[in-house]
């Protein structure tokens, strides 16, 4: 949000549709989802496994199989709609116009080769330059991303790495291509936190540098609350609430969002009082709760037979803040006095 | 056991104030010999090197530290699923160092184990009912009210329905097979529960009610906690006093609000600020304190303070003297030759 932005977003999703086909139904992964991502800018995407997440970053990628999955809706890159591009083009996309970072190094990273020479065929496969070329970029890379020794470190495998090492060397894999989209599933959960504050830190620097549009995929509402400019909170397949951070943070207006902010653990407060988890379990996929999805743990739902249990809630823009929606049933005067008497309180730190 | 008054150590000598610890580790040591090659080399990975701690009775003791710090082999020795090779470990005023055969079976009784993966750590062809009844049957014990009474009363204490006995684990979510998990540490009545990571593979909103379960649970029973986590946030919430380790080493210790509101290691403020937190909103990192490089290896950690290769404050001296843990003027004790001031 802090840079200039050319004509409109970089990426933008109309009602994106995944279905899986399984044996036990259709599992409705991502169920209507729209958002938007500009140049410069951090979204953050928030929700529990199963909230659909992860497979939107990876439908934007083209990464699920056609046979498998249901994919519907529209996915603009720069102006190109992504969904009914062939292979071959989404090929000479991904890398350089749209890039992903996963959560597990050791399944991203080929264990036969070495780990300079992955970076160095990604490298190569966008810029057409030499072994030796290309080779000075990856080690530059590797240095980028805080690798010791990154020469020597070049002609390692996988194995020989440790986990956070490994983790960063597929980040200077990701990105040597200098990607103006990254999406970034989980991209720190299995690190330490000093280990994963390098790697925010990194991601910071080469937004900086580049002017590039970074979606973080996460669970974790601090990671939200330090890195993101604008907030999607995912829950069922679909978008609950939708904000700039401090908007969302600050002012939640869905339940969900609520539950989320009281059941987390923080550093500050007090650590004396119990958490305020959501009770029940995120749903199933294969069975959608009627309605609003998170009618069945919604302390506030308005009860049986309402438009909680009936209607699926449109996203709606809040009062004084144009763009901040949320899609919950409950009159937005009764949200601000919840919002205001029973919500962890998050201000601008 | 009111969490927050409770522990107003004799903080030099890390152990809480009047009655005896219920646990105590004095100047443990755990080393493990790597092979190399063709040569029986005599390498060795220090992962626990001469530590000190203590656990009091109703007292949750939080230890954290990055991976690779020696939590988790601390955690192995304290319920004795390791064997220390140095050093002495007392449990309600007996030495347990080197327990074996029935004696060691005898001490399982009362210390217990909560692990990290509730999917891998249950087995997934015995019910739930068997699962909560082996520790009973391993040790040929037969509650008054039969064993199935006493299953089915564990799983209401943890949140599940009793009805439910004859289910296998792959119908059970995360959160509920991590509840499974702690009736089962809970069945023969322990004095202390190791609890290595039990909330890390959960989402935010079932971490919550673990979490809170375990607080109840603690504050019912009475029981003696060692929770091993590396989410600070989280032990923040469920521990009286914390243990920070670094490469093998304690290097600070102390109650909750002297670890962290006032850090005295500069381990510990940079492991502080290094969590991204709600309460960070806005912030972009810029608090975040920049440590360089990584953890350095086991088998060969620095001479003198092990963590003067990244701290912003070393000297001389801390490449050639190793600080003892002692008293800070926080009022925590901390392994460092120049401490943070409160």
């Amino acid at each position: 949000m802090s840079q200039t932005k050319s004509s409109g977003p970089y990426l933008s999703i109309e009602d994106l549709k995944v279905h899986f086909k399984t044996e036990d139904g259709m599992v409705k992964a991502v169920d209507g989802v729209s958002f938007e991502v500009s140049e410069g800018e951090t979204l953050g995407v928030v929700g529990e496994s199963g909230s659909g997440k992860s497979v939107t970053g990876m439908s934007i990628l083209g990464l699920h199989d056609p046979k498998r999955a249901r994919i519907s809706g529209k996915i603009y890159l720069d102006g190109t709609e992504l969904l009914h591009l062939s292979e071959n083009k989404l090929r000479a996309l991904r890398g350089q116009a749209m890039t992903m970072i996963f959560q597990d190094a050791l399944t991203a990273l080929h264990p036969y080769y070495t780990v300079g020479r992955q970076i160095v065929e990604a490298y190569r496969l966008h810029h057409n330059v030499s072994k030796g070329t290309a080779k000075t970029r990856a080690i530059e890379m590797l240095d980028r991303v805080g690798i010791p020794e990154p020469g020597k470190r070049f002609a390692q495998y996988p194995h020989e790495f440790s986990g956070g090492m490994r983790q960063r060397a597929m980040i200077a894999m990701s990105l040597v291509n200098n990607p103006r989209l990254v999406i970034a599933d989980e991209p720190t959960t299995a690190l330490d936190v000093t280990v994963q504050g390098q790697i925010l830190d990194l991601l910071a620097d080469l937004q900086k540098e580049f002017n590039s549009a970074i979606i973080m995929v996460t669970h974790d509402l601090g990671v939200i609350s330090d890195i993101a400019d604008r907030v999607v909170v995912m829950y069922g397949g679909r978008v609950v609430e939708e904000g700039t951070a401090v908007d969302v943070m600050s002012t939640p207006q869905h339940p969900y969002t609520w539950g989320l902010l009281n059941s987390v653990p923080t550093l500050h407060g007090d650590a004396s009082e119990d958490l305020r988890p959501i009770p029940g379990n995120p749903p199933s996929l294969l069975n959608v709760p009627s309605g609003c999805a998170f009618h069945p743990r919604c302390q506030h739902s308005l009860g049986k037979g309402s438009a909680c249990e009936t209607e699926i809630p449109q996203l709606l823009g809040i009062n004084g803040a144009p763009n901040h929606v949320a899609a919950c049933h409950l009159p937005e005067s009764t949200r601000r006095r919840i919002m205001e008497t029973d919500v962890r309180k998050v201000e601008v730190a | 056991m009111t969490d927050l008054q409770t522990p107003q150590a004799d903080a030099a000598s890390t152990a809480t104030a009047g009655a005896e610890p219920l646990l105590e580790a004095i100047d443990l040591v755990k080393h493990f010999p790597v092979r190399r090659g063709m040569m029986a080399s005599k390498l060795m990975v220090r992962a626990v090197d001469h530590i000190n701690l203590s656990v009091g009775r109703g007292e949750a003791l939080g230890l954290v530290g990055e991976s690779g710090c020696g939590k988790t082999t601390t955690g192995r020795m304290l319920t004795r699923l390791l064997e220390p090779t140095g050093g002495k470990l007392m449990f309600d005023g007996r030495d347990i160092t080197h327990l074996k055969g029935s004696g060691l079976r005898r001490l399982r009784q009362d210390i217990q184990i909560i692990f990290q993966d509730p999917y891998a750590s249950l087995n997934p062809r015995h019910t739930v009912g068997k699962i909560i009844a082996t520790p009973l049957r391993v040790n040929g014990i037969k509650p008054p009210g039969g064993v199935r009474g006493r299953v089915q009363e564990l799983m209401e204490l943890v949140g599940l329905n009793p009805e439910h006995y004859n289910r296998f684990p792959h119908e059970f979510s995360g959160g509920q097979r991590q509840r499974i998990g702690i009736a089962r540490s809970l069945a023969l009545r322990p004095k202390l529960v190791v609890a290595d990571e039990p909330v890390s593979a959960l989402d935010v909103s079932i971490q919550a009610q673990v979490i809170n379960l375990l607080r109840n649970l603690q504050r019912e029973l009475n029981l003696s906690f060692v929770f091993i986590a590396h989410d600070l946030s989280v032990v923040r919430h469920f521990c009286d006093r914390v243990a920070v380790m670094y490469l093998g080493k304690v290097v600070e210790v102390g109650d909750r609000t002297q670890i962290y509101d006032t850090p005295a290691h500069p381990y510990t403020k940079a492991l502080l600020s290094a969590v991204p937190d709600v309460t960070m909103l806005g912030t972009k990192g810029d608090n975040r304190l920049k440590l360089v490089g990584d953890v350095p290896t086991p088998l060969n950690p620095p001479s003198g303070c092990r963590f003067r290769t990244r701290c912003w404050k070393a000297q001389e001296v801390c490449a050639t003297t190793e600080p003892p843990l002692a008293q800070v003027d926080t009022g925590a004790v901390a392994a460092c030759h120049f401490p943070e001031s409160a």
